[in-house]
């Protein structure tokens, strides 16, 4: 490839840190902490307990002054946070000279939850005739977007991606697309999700699909998933534009795969997966075993975790099979800020050689055939690294990133 | 209680910092720093806080009324709260 796409600057608001350092330091740390706990939802008639990875010592008005917050959504807050720290990461100083070079692609699987609910609450709870005239600007998914480039006086191509758990996926990809035509210079990529909101709770609760004692992803007798808030980012741009302002490359984004099951809106398809993969491998010119680990989407629900595995080791042959781990029992399912998160975590992987470990393993699924990384961290060597997110209506992704 | 004079300053002091005196004076809303974003917000507090409904600016008009100033407000919720009280 002629001019590769590196990742410049990294950014995140999740629970299992509030910026990349705390993050990196609690997915690597020797015995994994625990950053899922139970939340509370109150009804009229009943208290219910939902277990949640909430973002931690998180005030909003520690970060935005009154008048912002009316304007913000918790989820466009999170992007703003983890933006901000991606550019300041980068060292990117974006002025005139630049800021029509410069694009935003932010996603987001449901965008401004608390808004929709808070303002139905109003209208079909509390009996009133009105909501707050912000609540179209605060709930709409493509806000977070037109935040951060408001905040930073990005003016090149700025919009919204959302395809559910792959959200951010397909925002890094398109980022990527536009860099290599030359039709931007930076890119500032990743997604937000606030989706811990007692209405969304109750919907992902209806699909049977949450967990109700740990999130434990490729493990026999797993209890489901287990939802995430938060945000990252990532500043991407062109190997030479980097080496010609002496900016830190973290890794290459070497390869990029998409593809849609087209076969059922919440049941996932092995071939759908195994597509992406293979896209991804054929776009960074690699084989299979050129593959030293993936980060898996590995929500912990029995449909992804089997037909993931069965994915991977269609794709990749025993002899060389890489380690897999899903980091999301430390993280929570982040919906779609969850691509953005896991390729940080697959970027800080290469960078500690270091396969972060699988949280609350149990027992080997016979399903799951695949080479996991379960409960410790294990040291490697790493070259390539995958990072995947599947998505409810077969919505793929899957990204390759080199050292 | 209240006056509906008193009422509508509290709104208004939450959108600008101008001394009152100023705010009644401006001939705009613009004049003393409140913008067409605020205008959604103040007309939005005004309902809520006198439990009225302002009409679109079009019936507005026909009307004989304005929301361009304070003053044109004052007249406007004044004369609302009274039809609401008279509708009661």
């Amino acid at each position: 490839m002629s001019d590769a796409i590196v990742v410049s600057g990294m950014g995140c608001i999740s629970a299992a840190g509030n910026n990349v350092a705390q993050f990196c330091a609690n997915l690597f740390q020797p015995t994994l902490a625990n950053f899922i706990a139970p939340t509370l939802i109150q009804k009229p008639d009943e208290n219910s307990y939902f277990l949640a990875a909430q973002v931690k010592d998180y005030y909003a008005n520690e970060h935005f002054t009154k008048q912002q917050l009316k304007l913000l959504d918790p989820f466009a807050q999170f992007a703003l946070l983890s933006a901000e720290q991606a550019i300041a990461d980068a060292k990117l100083a974006i002025n005139a000279s630049n800021q029509h070079r410069i694009s935003v692609v932010h996603g987001t699987s449901i965008g401004g939850q608390e808004t929709i609910e808070q303002a139905y609450a109003q209208l079909f709870a509390q009996g009133k005739s009105r909501t707050h005239p912000f609540t179209v600007p605060k709930l709409l998914p493509s806000s977070a977007c037109g935040h951060i480039a408001m905040k930073y006086g990005i003016k090149g191509p700025t919009f919204a991606t959302s395809s559910a758990c792959s959200s951010s996926g397909h925002a890094i990809a398109m980022a990527t697309l536009m860099l290599r035509s030359n039709l931007i210079d930076y890119a500032i990529v990743g997604g937000a999700e606030a989706c811990l909101t007692p209405g969304n709770f109750y919907a992902w609760h209806g699909l049977r699909v949450l967990a109700h004692d740990s999130c434990r992803p490729f493990s026999k007798n797993r209890s489901g998933l287990v939802m995430g808030e938060g945000a990252a980012s990532l500043v991407l741009e062109r190997e030479s534009t980097a080496k010609n302002r002496g900016a830190t490359c973290y890794a290459k984004l070497v390869g990029i795969g998409m593809s849609s099951d087209a076969h059922n809106i919440v049941q996932p398809l092995a071939q759908g997966a195994e597509q992406a993969m293979i896209a991804a491998l054929k776009d960074a010119e690699l084989s299979p075993s050129d593959i030293d680990y993936i980060n898996a989407h590995g929500s912990g629900t029995t449909q992804n975790d089997t037909t993931e595995s069965a994915a991977i080791l269609s794709v990749f042959n025993d002899a060389n099979a890489p380690f897999v781990s899903s980091t999301k029992g430390t993280h929570g399912h982040m919906l779609g800020a969850g691509a953005a998160l896991e390729a940080i975590a697959a970027i800080l992987a290469l960078e500690k050689q270091t396969v972060p470990a699988t949280a609350n393993f149990v027992e080997k699924d016979p399903n799951c055939n695949i080479n996991l990384v379960a409960n410790n961290k294990v040291a490697a060597k790493l070259s390539h690294v995958m990072s995947n997110s599947f998505a409810f209506g077969g919505l793929n992704t899957s990204l390759i990133f080199q050292r | 209680m209240q006056s509906i004079e008193e009422k509508l300053q509290s709104i208004f002091s939450d959108y600008t910092e101008q001394d009152i005196e100023l705010v009644a004076n401006a001939q705009s809303l613009d004049e003393i720093g409140i913008d067409s974003l605020s205008i959604v917000e103040i007309i939005f507090d005004i309902e809520e806080a006198f439990d009225i409904k302002i009409p679109d600016e079009s019936v507005l008009q026909k009307q004989g009324y304005s929301f361009s100033n304070y003053r044109d407000i004052l007249t406007l919720v004044s004369d609302l709260v009274k039809q609401e009280h008279e509708n009661v």
